[in-house]
């Protein structure tokens, strides 16, 4: 009963949806210019994919910094193996999936260091209907209300294991179907969605002044 | 444990904040550009790429590093057995120099030094004062002797003038 009630609320659970990836017409002509050794080409690719493999890096370590090198390291290490890239996978999930393990290996390396250095929220922030609702009920200080809230979210997520945390970052964040981030993680979608679940409850029960 | 779906409503709300976490202004338009100066540098030094095909990653740098990072203890460690090490050094050259000078001879001819005044009779002086040929006898070390290894190095860089007399034969 209770795993139906789980499925259920996962299958109404994909309101937000990332943008389909981008046509895979030319990316695929892109990548074999940039195998080539065109720059141009393997520029357009970075442009495509560069906000969501910072954000996942970003929302994964809490740290800017941090974000920046991993981000650019995974660009860089994916240039240099394309040629290796057969093309099994979409060019998309495989640079994923080389800066999501490049970030878990750095996460473990400075697990006894984590050093939080948050981006700004921007203006539409204040204006979220999700969140003015969330933060009138809990104060009435909006602005402080949502800094505040943005330190203890990501306090709470950096308690999360990293497989939990890049799920929750996957697919509560950046809105992508269960089915995506199994490929990028090399698993079946019952154990992301498990994950998920798990990561969810731990997530409520740390926040649980902020949540219902 | 609470599994009612709408239990994690409030959540996702609270969620949703992250994604308004955005870099500075403008990151994104060097962002790219960076990537490609990083690559292109990595290019122009094919020096240690081949130094690295050749004798391979330090790979136990690597784990000698990410154990510092990740235990800042074995830094410490390590750290103070280097201070504890130089410190060692510093007082056993200190002592070990003074036992040493103590052992040596104090300003014995060689007795090479005697056989050579018996072959070279000549170098008897005027007014029959007789002329003992100059020997050295590591004449550097028995002038440093009571020294530490520092202040040896030390005056040894120093340039040092000393008096001679020569007595020239007529």
């Amino acid at each position: 009963m209770a795993e139906a009630a789980r499925r259920n609320f996962e299958e109404s659970d994909e309101r937000v949806r990332v943008p389909a990836t981008p046509a895979a017409t030319d990316e695929q002509a892109l990548v074999q210019r940039a195998a080539g050794g065109d720059l141009g080409a393997y520029d357009e690719l970075v442009r495509r994919y560069q906000e969501r493999i910072y954000a996942t890096v970003y929302h994964m370590t809490s740290n800017h910094e941090d974000a920046n090198d991993l981000a650019q390291e995974a660009f860089i290490k994916a240039f240099h193996a394309l040629k290796s890239f057969k093309g099994g996978s979409s060019f998309y999930t495989w640079v994923y999936r080389i800066a999501v393990n490049k970030t878990i290996n750095f996460l473990k390396q400075r697990k006894n260091r984590s050093h939080m250095s948050l981006n700004d929220l921007d203006l539409n922030a204040e204006h979220d209907p999700d969140l003015v609702a969330l933060i009138s009920d809990k104060t009435p200080r909006r602005e402080v209300g949502l800094s505040e809230l943005q330190e203890k979210l990501n306090a709470a997520m950096q308690k999360l294991s990293e497989p939990h945390r890049l799920v929750v970052t996957l697919h509560d964040v950046q809105g992508m179907s269960h089915e995506e981030i199994a490929k990028i993680m090399r698993c079946n979608t019952g154990t992301v969605r498990s994950r998920l679940f798990y990561a969810r409850q731990q997530l409520q029960a740390w926040l649980s002044d902020y949540v219902k | 444990m609470n599994h009612d779906p709408e239990s994690f409503e409030d959540l996702r709300r609270l969620l949703a904040l992250k994604r308004h976490e955005q870099p500075p202004p403008g990151y994104f338009n060097q962002f790219s550009r960076e990537v490609l100066v990083r690559i292109r540098a990595g290019e122009r030094a094919p020096d240690s790429a081949v130094l690295e095909r050749l004798f391979g990653e330090p790979a136990w740098l690597r784990r000698v590093w990410s154990a510092f990072e990740s235990k800042p203890v074995f830094a410490g460690g390590f750290g103070f057995a280097l201070c504890a090490a130089l410190v060692t050094g510093v007082f056993y050259s200190e002592t070990g120099e003074s036992r040493n000078t103590a052992l040596l001879p104090q300003a014995e001819p060689m007795p090479g030094a005697v056989q050579l005044a018996h072959w070279f009779p000549q170098t008897a002086g005027v007014g029959g004062e007789k002329l003992v040929p100059a020997v050295f006898t590591n004449g550097s070390l028995s002038s440093l002797g009571n020294q530490s290894l520092f202040e040896q190095f030390k005056n040894a860089n120093e340039p040092r003038g000393e008096l001679i007399n020569f007595q020239v034969p007529r």
